[in-house]
């Protein structure tokens, strides 16, 4: 049997999650947990039938991963490592905290200039064209947010 | 209402000068996110549904479609240009695109594109008009048995239709099937699968679950592109793109011969897009190469097909262009959506209180009219804007997306925050944001995991009313003549389709590998 290679491992542990995942799913429609007294049985079919299609199509993945068959995996993917989301997300949180906390304007200026800099192949060289682009950037999505579009709510928030 | 007055009140809906500017736009941003390789229309619509619905529905709908209709041929400039899909659905114009251009007729390539686009997109908006009432009658026959049928249709389609792995397509709707199901029983109204996470009851908002899985997704992973680029520059090793320029050969011409010589080819190329997009969740990317590989079994030039050939960049264009008016048929008529695009349409009109599907031909006559009129003229728009400023994409495509991606991370926040003030909704878009990147990690093909999630509550509402209706006896489900004619579709597609990748597996395999890239 030839070695498996990376993306067959892969998918082997995606079809394992989702068998074990599944497996816990339906346990949980017989256990409760999540379901309101009201939910009857027929509200616990459909999910049932759900995880239960999940089981058959992870453990048909899994057979046809440990026969070898596999894609290869697209460049653009590739290139990202697991940890990149999770940093990318902290910053769409700690940009939501900078709007709600510091104001619109400041925040989305701080939270463009920041991330700018950091995707700038030199920003000690460009830091002038980087800081016209957010500065600009600002200016339009405050207009954007409480000029153009009528978007009325947000009063606290955006002004 | 009569006819008639419907008629003029959709003219004149359709024809209001906001309206009208609204499709301009939409036209114009849409060639320049589809030329900007990483940003797609659906992205673009995406990141645009928190804002369009206080908007007049028909002003909010010539923004998307005219985003919809730009960005098909918006991607091929890129593709043209640098080699370098501008969208999925440019992939296969890459293959005789990029050659001509290095040829040195750049501007012929990206004129027959936009021609063979524009006749594609045109030919199947006609038949969108003419198909989606008749369409939209029959559904107002259907009960639930007929429903659930369509349904299954629609999701095995859907799972089938992926390239990559059949099996990973049907993984996906039924993830987004499960995704559908969090929160409230669609009959009883009761909460269920919360798991006792407070996120989670009343189920996730539809803007952010479509945000998160297509925009932040995307725009994290271009952000990690980023982030390479600059790592290689500080090695030394980053590559500068070649710039195209449109003027330096004076043979560089585009005629009508040009256009009759490639007729053939952008027929058969808008005949399978449209056929292509009626499907449930087919997309424009399989559309392409479908296309292409048709397309070059019927060029007289066959041998020239990926060494610069005319009809090579015709068919596929014309193909991709020809699913926009074709996805939307299942939208309007039953409530189904042709393609994640026409999804996202389709949240915005439910967004604006406007169920897509046969209830729209009483309750929204006046609108679907005016639609049709938008769709009709926003070609139009098209042609002209895109033959303008050819020059001008070619030039956007080079942008750097340092300064886009923050840009747009930072509009999809507050955008999906501002649809109802719900800071759960930052959370839903973060959390699918990286539940897209996952997926797209696992080669879990975004389309198939969207259109469950749409579906999935009106499949079930429709099963357990059909059961519920004839004593919960599951043969009921097959008793039914149209119920059964979905069935047997639905087998006959199977084979039909299997045949047709089978024999067109080359070039659809390029497409595997360049619809993610």
């Amino acid at each position: 049997m030839s070695k498996l290679k990376v993306t067959n491992l892969r998918n082997i542990g995606l079809s394992c999650g989702v068998m074990i995942l599944s497996t816990a799913g339906i346990l949980h429609t017989f256990l409760g947990g999540g379901w309101s007294k009201k939910t009857g049985e027929a509200a616990k079919l459909y999910p049932r039938i759900i995880y239960g299609i999940l089981i058959v199509v992870a453990l048909s993945l899994l057979v046809m991963e440990l026969a070898g068959r596999v894609p290869p995996e697209p460049p653009a993917i590739a290139v990202v490592k697991w940890w990149q989301p999770l940093l990318i997300l902290a910053v769409g949180v700690a940009f939501f905290l900078f709007v709600l906390y510091v104001g619109t304007a400041a925040g989305i200026l701080l939270y463009l200039c920041g991330t700018i800099a950091l995707f700038d192949e030199d920003p000690k060289k460009h830091w002038k064209m980087d800081l016209l682009v957010a500065v600009i950037a600002t200016a339009a999505m405050w207009l954007i947010f409480t000029r153009i579009l009528p978007i009325v709510t947000l009063k606290q928030l955006l002004i | 209402m009569a006819l008639g007055e419907v008629l003029v009140q959709a003219l004149g809906s359709a024809f209001q000068p906001m309206t009208v500017l609204y499709a301009f736009i939409g036209v114009a941003l849409g060639v320049t996110v589809g030329a900007i390789p990483g940003l797609t229309g659906d992205m673009a619509i995406s990141i645009l549904l928190p804002f369009v619905y206080k908007v007049d529905p028909t002003m909010s709908l010539g923004l998307l479609i005219g985003i919809y209709k730009g960005s098909m041929f918006g991607g091929s400039i890129s593709a043209i240009s640098f080699g370098v899909p501008g969208t999925p659905a440019a992939a296969a114009t890459v293959e005789d695109g990029y050659p001509l251009a290095k040829k040195g007729y750049p501007k012929r390539a990206m004129l027959q594109a936009l021609y063979s686009s524009v006749t594609g997109d045109f030919f199947s908006s006609i038949l969108l008009i003419f198909l989606t009432i008749p369409m939209g009658q029959l559904a107002i026959q259907f009960g639930p048995t007929e429903f659930f049928a369509l349904y299954v249709f629609s999701l095995v389609v859907i799972a089938i239709l992926n390239r990559d792995s059949r099996t990973k397509g049907i993984l996906a709707s039924v993830l987004g099937l499960l995704i559908g199901a969090i929160g409230t029983d669609p009959v009883t109204g009761a909460s269920r699968m919360t798991f006792g996470i407070k996120l989670f009851r009343g189920g996730f908002a539809t803007v952010p679950v479509l945000v998160g899985t297509f925009a932040i997704s995307e725009l994290i992973i271009q952000y990690a592109n980023a982030h390479r680029e600059k790592i290689l520059y500080k090695l030394g090793q980053a590559k500068e793109r070649l710039t195209i320029d449109l003027n330096k050969n004076k043979d560089d011409k585009y005629g009508w011969k040009h256009y009759w010589d490639t007729f053939r080819c952008t027929v058969v190329g808008s005949v399978i897009g449209t056929f292509i997009g009626i499907l449930p969740g087919a997309g424009s990317s399989i559309a392409c190469y479908l296309s292409y590989g048709v397309g070059r079994s019927v060029a007289k030039d066959a041998d020239e097909f990926g060494k610069g050939s005319l009809n090579g960049v015709a068919a596929p264009e014309a193909g991709n262009s020809a699913t926009c008016g074709a996805s939307i048929i299942p939208l309007l008529a039953f409530g189904i959506p042709g393609s994640a695009t026409a999804a996202l349409i389709g949240a915005a009109l439910t967004m604006q209180g406007i169920n897509p599907g046969p209830t729209m031909f009483s309750a929204n006559q006046v609108i679907i009219y005016a639609f049709f009129i938008i769709v009709l003229y926003a070609s139009f728009f098209n042609l002209g804007v895109s033959r303008l400023l050819i020059p001008l994409y070619a030039k956007i495509s080079k942008m750097k997306p340092k300064y886009l991606i923050p840009i747009i991370f930072a509009l999809a926040i507050l955008g999906c925050y501002t649809t109802d003030n719900s800071i759960s909704n930052v959370w839903t878009l973060l959390l699918f944001g990286a539940l897209g990147v996952v997926l797209r990690k696992f080669r879990i093909p975004l389309g198939p995991f969207v259109l469950g999630y749409l579906i999935g509550p009106a499949a079930e509402r429709s099963l357990r009313q059909a059961l519920s209706m004839n004593g919960n006896n599951l043969m009921v489900l097959f008793q039914r003549p149209i119920a059964i004619a979905f069935y047997i579709a639905t087998v006959a597609f199977i084979f039909i389709i299997c045949y047709t990748f089978k024999k067109n597996k080359e070039t659809l395999d390029k497409g595997a590998h360049s619809d993610d890239e």
